[in-house]
């Protein structure tokens, strides 16, 4: 297989799984309040459906216990989804990359260089503000799909990783400067 | 490196009033169209509603050139502290300023006001923040070509200095470049031929839209069918259906023939210090720089026609940004094999080390297919139950098979390489691809792994670039984080400046 590499592979720092951080579980609450909210939206979408059909006599039998079997099933799964995404948000900062883990049955890991990063940002909605969560947003110049948001960190880690970024990237500037 | 990196604070050509007000009346006309239409069809009945248009259109006229000389006499352009400035605004002044490093390539283009008048449009393209974007309606070339030259810091050289006197923006190769590639009519000939005409095809069918929509905002229809009556006789015609596929098979060749001859005419790839140089058009002129450093991606490609005129369709990317479509990448089409490699060599893009191809994971195919498999099986099951066999089944079929034909071209031109600085990954289903990049030129890494592939241990892994992203997709586990870790090391031990 691949082996064509100037230095040899077992030399080269390695992403270990085992190093990653969990977010914040709080964020669960998050999580699942706009899945909740989307429930409810969807329950009362599904009571109005339900009350214009039992006007109607033509139609068959099974298909309002079904509709309502539908709505229990995505509900459940929606909740599920969001018990789960929690668990799998991780993210890892090393001397030189940041790594961000998301996602239970798509997995995505994505990995930052410092010296790739343009920006960082900490941002903290409404709800977010109560429970003393933020997020920290790396911007690189690869679009906004290689771009990381790690939600669910409570405000001092957020600014404390943004510090910490800021003085990693403002260091190649200098580094550059004596060149 | 000597730099005079100041140009003083100017407005634009006079002239670039004209192709302002031009470029005006341009979007007036494209906007109002329909109410063009109207008027023109039903103002001649009655003189008083031709003297209003009249009116109207020659208050609208005087509106626009007081617009484009405000807008003139309002905008200007600097060089200093190695920032661009372009100070602009009709009432409220704007003022952008665009750090010279942040700029990643400067472009010309030529319409035909511009040609009348001899002067260029100088199109400015950023990478990072959107928005920084900055044109420069119609300054001369000899002024064009300076504002080049202090933005992408090129060194001036003896020969530059004395002006070449032609005023178009066909490239003349001097001591300093050299030309590595042109057209011939022969070859654009074959390029048009081998365009694809299916696009050319929707275009012509949008057009027939078009005029059906303007005809029955008009009222055309109805007036038309009271002259010809028979007009439902020839809707049902075979015959006549039959001639109008033809016709309009032809009319596509045709049109992405001529489309192509008129785009790419007299097309130049010119090599000069480090940079890339492309000029083509022939209504439209236009010129492109790509500096090597500003390169993100190289890749060329082929269709299965363009296969069969053996030629490839070379490209640039470039960081910007507005995310790189087709339509955004430098493309140089009718290249042969041999000037693919010397670009790339030029570029020090050329792999002499004899590693192998390496291909993705055989899951692939069968992933693909077990998809295919289950959408087939959906549709088939829903046709059944609605009823509607014969009319679905047969094209459905087809199409299924030809998927399925795809996925195994697919699945063996999948392969990629990657040695010490350099990756490439190819691909295709009929025709063939291939895309380079420097690593180091990385901006991120991404694995991502549905169920199924986790089950096998499989991931794909993208390589986010300042242009766009590549994928291998399939890749054991394993081997996806060893080359992770060992792209991560180039990146991140690189002091190269990757734009």
């Amino acid at each position: 297989m691949w082996q064509n590499s100037p230095i040899l592979h077992d030399d080269l720092p390695q992403l270990e799984e085992s190093d990653y951080i969990k977010i914040d579980q709080k964020y669960l609450y998050i999580a699942l309040l706009w899945r909740i909210v989307l429930i409810i939206i969807l329950g009362v979408a599904l009571f109005t459906a339900v009350d214009t059909l039992q006007s109607i006599p033509e139609i068959p039998d099974y298909l309002l216990p079904a509709l309502f079997v539908i709505y229990g099933v995505l509900c459940l799964l929606l909740l599920i989804f969001g018990f789960q995404s929690v668990k799998y948000q991780a993210y890892l900062l090393r001397q030189k990359d940041l790594s961000y883990q998301k996602g239970w049955i798509n997995q995505t890991d994505t990995s930052v260089p410092y010296n790739r990063i343009q920006h960082v940002e900490v941002t903290q909605g409404l709800i977010e503000r109560w429970l003393d969560l933020s997020r920290v947003k790396v911007f690189t110049a690869g679009g906004s799909s290689s771009d990381i948001q790690i939600p669910g960190l409570t405000l001092k880690t957020a600014n404390g990783i943004k510090t910490y970024l800021l003085s990693m990237i403002s260091h190649k500037v200098t580094h550059y400067e004596e060149e | 490196m000597k730099r005079s990196n100041k140009i003083e604070r100017q407005r634009q050509s006079p002239f670039a009033i004209l192709v302002l007000v031009a470029r005006i009346i341009q979007n007036l006309v494209k906007q109002f169209s329909i109410i063009i239409v109207v008027l023109l069809l039903g103002g001649n009945r009655s003189e008083d509603r031709g003297s209003t248009a009249l009116m109207i259109s020659f208050g609208i006229l005087v509106f626009t050139i007081a617009r484009g000389v405000v807008t003139y006499f309002r905008y200007y352009y600097s060089v200093s502290d190695e920032h661009l400035i372009v100070e602009k605004g009709l009432f409220s002044t704007s003022k952008i300023s665009i750090p010279l490093d942040r700029i990643q390539a400067v472009d010309f283009d030529q319409t035909v006001i511009h040609k009348l008048v001899n002067l260029v449009k100088v199109n400015i393209t950023t990478a990072g923040s959107s928005g920084s974007e900055a044109s420069i309606e119609a300054v001369t070339l000899e002024k064009a070509n300076e504002l080049r030259d202090v933005l992408l810091h090129q060194r001036k050289t003896q020969t530059d200095v004395t002006p070449s006197r032609s005023l178009s923006l066909d490239l003349n190769y001097n001591t300093n470049s050299q030309q590595i590639f042109s057209l011939n009519p022969l070859q654009l000939f074959k390029v048009g031929l081998a365009e694809n005409h299916i696009k050319s095809g929707f275009i012509i069918l949008g057009f027939i839209f078009w005029i059906i929509q303007q005809a029955e905002d008009a009222d055309l229809l109805d007036k038309l069918k009271d002259q010809v009556p028979d007009i439902n006789i020839i809707k049902s015609s075979v015959l006549i259906i039959s001639t109008l596929i033809v016709l309009m098979t032809i009319a596509s060749v045709v049109i992405s023939l001529v489309k192509t001859i008129v785009q790419y005419f007299n097309l130049k790839l010119v090599r000069k210090e480090e940079s890339f140089q492309l000029s083509y058009g022939l209504i439209n002129s236009r010129q492109f720089t790509a500096k090597d450093q500003k390169i993100q991606v190289i890749g060329w490609e082929r269709t299965w026609l363009q296969k069969q005129f053996d030629y490839y369709t070379l490209y640039f990317k470039q960081a910007s940004s507005r995310t790189v479509t087709e339509k955004k990448r430098l493309s140089i089409p009718g290249c042969s094999e041999q000037h693919v490699k010397s670009v790339r060599s030029q570029l020090g893009y050329s792999s002499d080390s004899d590693s192998t191809w390496n291909m993705v994971s055989p899951t692939y195919k069968f992933y693909s297919i077990r998809n295919l498999f289950i959408f087939g099986v959906l549709l088939f099951s829903a046709i059944l139950l609605l009823g509607d066999k014969n009319l679905l089944l047969m094209p459905l079929s087809l199409y299924l098979i030809y998927r399925m034909i795809s996925v195994f071209k697919t699945y063996n031109k999948i392969t990629y390489r990657i040695t010490e600085g350099l990756i490439q990954i190819a691909g295709g289903t009929f025709g063939n691809s291939l895309e380079v990049l420097q690593s180091y030129k990385i901006q991120a890494v991404r694995l991502r792994s549905g169920l199924f592939q986790r089950r096998r241990d499989l991931t794909d892994l993208y390589l986010f670039t300042a242009s766009g992203s590549l994928l291998i997709p399939f890749l054991p586990l394993d081997t996806a984080k060893q080359i992770r870790d060992q792209l991560l090391y180039t990146v991140e031990s690189s002091t190269k400046d990757w734009m």
